[in-house]
């Protein structure tokens, strides 16, 4: 990717196979293009250990599709794996010490697979404060092979809860504590952030329903009372079905707002759905 | 950024990246030559800051020194001023006329206005006699003061030199 060609992006979820070409401005983010394509019920199923592309050639076509809707050509893109297939987890790396050795270090006690299969890295969120991953190496490979075989150059591989961490960091709170949450079609993330700074991080399967907005308002709570948050409590909320929640969440008395405007993309659909606009925030 | 990926990629630069790259390169080399020119003048401006402060406290010094002495000086200047007011070389030279004998004659006359006004005069005088009555009258004026016969020549004429000094309006 060039840095004056526009910024591809390909993001995997259970339900679709969504991507965008964004030009990135020094004062804004603007979406050229976007396009979503929807998979057949179970092609992709995000899973922590098992084979997530049930449906490969499903998944294939998908991105192709994709790519020909976006006119990508063969550019490089960013990838984003779904939520729900990685543990993640947040450390206070010591001094002088490998801020991957050391995730890897914590992660190892917590992977229910050998830690030699994980591949690991972090996202810096305060000083010294990151967020680690670990996804399966296996899972990795498999959706690498669905993008190379679709003819997309992969530049970089990312997941799309830490993409969207990411670009919530930018844009913190003024004041109040805040607790995040980021849909995506299988799971969701919650983050509690106080003065700028990420106090906790939770991952829950998700369980759409007519019930979700008051399981997710449990959610929320529990996140701040971990983080130790004083209320008030904001609430943002990017992802999957993000409008939705939020509604659902302000109906249940726990207002919410979306994380990034509704407008700001220059899109006509709601730019909160999109979990992983942080990526091309960040 | 977070990269999961099972091999890490190193993305190629585009065209446009090399183009500012290079732009990069350029703007960096002259920065350093701007950045060096520019110490070089500051190294300049500082040595003829320095040359000038040196001036300015030697002046300022010769200044302070001649502030010192300006009570003098000014004396000095003022009193030679109201002499050339109360002396005028018109008067000082009349008044030696008139002291003068016939058989004496003025051949020359420098006056020399300061503190004092002091008088070297040339004089000529057919006989001794005449002369020393020159003399006589001058020693004993009371306009002049301080008459210090010079060198003289007596052969036939006297012709003789005297220094005075002039007292405008005369003794007290």
């Amino acid at each position: 990717m060039g840095l004056l060609s526009p910024r591809f992006v390909v993001a995997f979820d259970a339900a679709s196979v969504s991507g965008a070409l964004l030009w990135r401005r020094p004062w804004s983010v603007r979406v050229r293009t976007l396009a979503r394509v929807p998979l057949p019920p179970g092609a992709l199923v995000p899973h922590p250990l098992e084979e997530n592309l049930v449906g490969a050639a499903a998944v294939r076509e998908a991105l192709r599709s994709l790519t020909r809707s976006l006119g990508a050509g063969a550019g490089s893109a960013l990838v984003l794996l779904p939520d729900g297939i990685a543990r993640t987890l947040l450390v206070d790396v010591p001094p002088r010490t490998d801020p991957v050795q050391f995730a890897r270090f914590r992660l190892a006690a917590q992977l229910p697979y050998a830690p030699g299969e994980a591949v690991v890295d972090v996202l810096p969120v305060g000083r010294r404060c990151y967020v680690a991953g670990a996804v399966r190496r296996g899972l990795v490979a498999s959706y690498e092979t669905a993008v190379a075989e679709a003819g997309l150059v992969q530049e970089r591989l990312d997941l799309a809860p830490l993409a969207a961490l990411s670009g919530l960091m930018r844009r913190p709170p003024a004041s109040a504590p805040s607790v995040d949450v980021i849909l995506g079609d299988a799971a969701v993330s919650l983050a509690a952030f106080e003065r700028g700074a990420l106090r906790a991080l939770r991952s829950r399967r998700r369980d759409p329903g007519p019930d979700e907005p008051s399981r997710l308002r449990e959610e929320v709570d529990r996140t701040a009372k971990l983080a130790g948050l004083a209320p008030p409590v904001r609430v943002r909320v990017v992802g999957a079905g993000a409008p939705a929640v939020i509604r659902g969440l302000s109906f249940g008395g726990r207002p919410a707002e979306p994380g990034w405007g509704p407008s700001e993309a220059g899109l006509s659909v709601e730019s909160a759905e999109l979990a992983w606009y942080g990526a091309a925030l960040a | 950024m977070p990269d999961f990926s099972t091999r890490r990629r190193v993305s190629r630069p585009g065209q446009g990246e090399t183009w500012l790259l290079g732009a990069a390169l350029v703007a960096t080399v002259v920065s350093a030559y701007e950045a060096s020119s520019a110490w070089a003048w500051r190294g300049a401006a500082r040595g003829a800051l320095a040359a000038a402060r040196h001036e300015a406290e030697a002046l300022d010094s010769r200044r302070r020194s001649l502030e010192r002495r300006g009570g003098t000086s000014g004396d000095a200047l003022a009193s030679q001023i109201r002499l050339t007011e109360d002396a005028p070389p018109s008067r000082v030279m009349a008044e030696i006329a008139a002291l003068l004998p016939p058989d004496a004659r003025l051949e020359g006359v420098t006056l020399r206005y300061g503190r004092r006004l002091a008088l070297d005069m040339q004089v000529v005088g057919r006989s001794a006699p005449a002369y020393d009555l020159f003399l006589k009258r001058l020693a004993e004026s009371p306009s002049f003061e301080e008459v210090v016969p010079g060198a003289e020549t007596r052969e036939g004429q006297v012709q003789a030199s005297v220094q005075a000094l002039y007292r405008p309006g005369g003794r007290p």
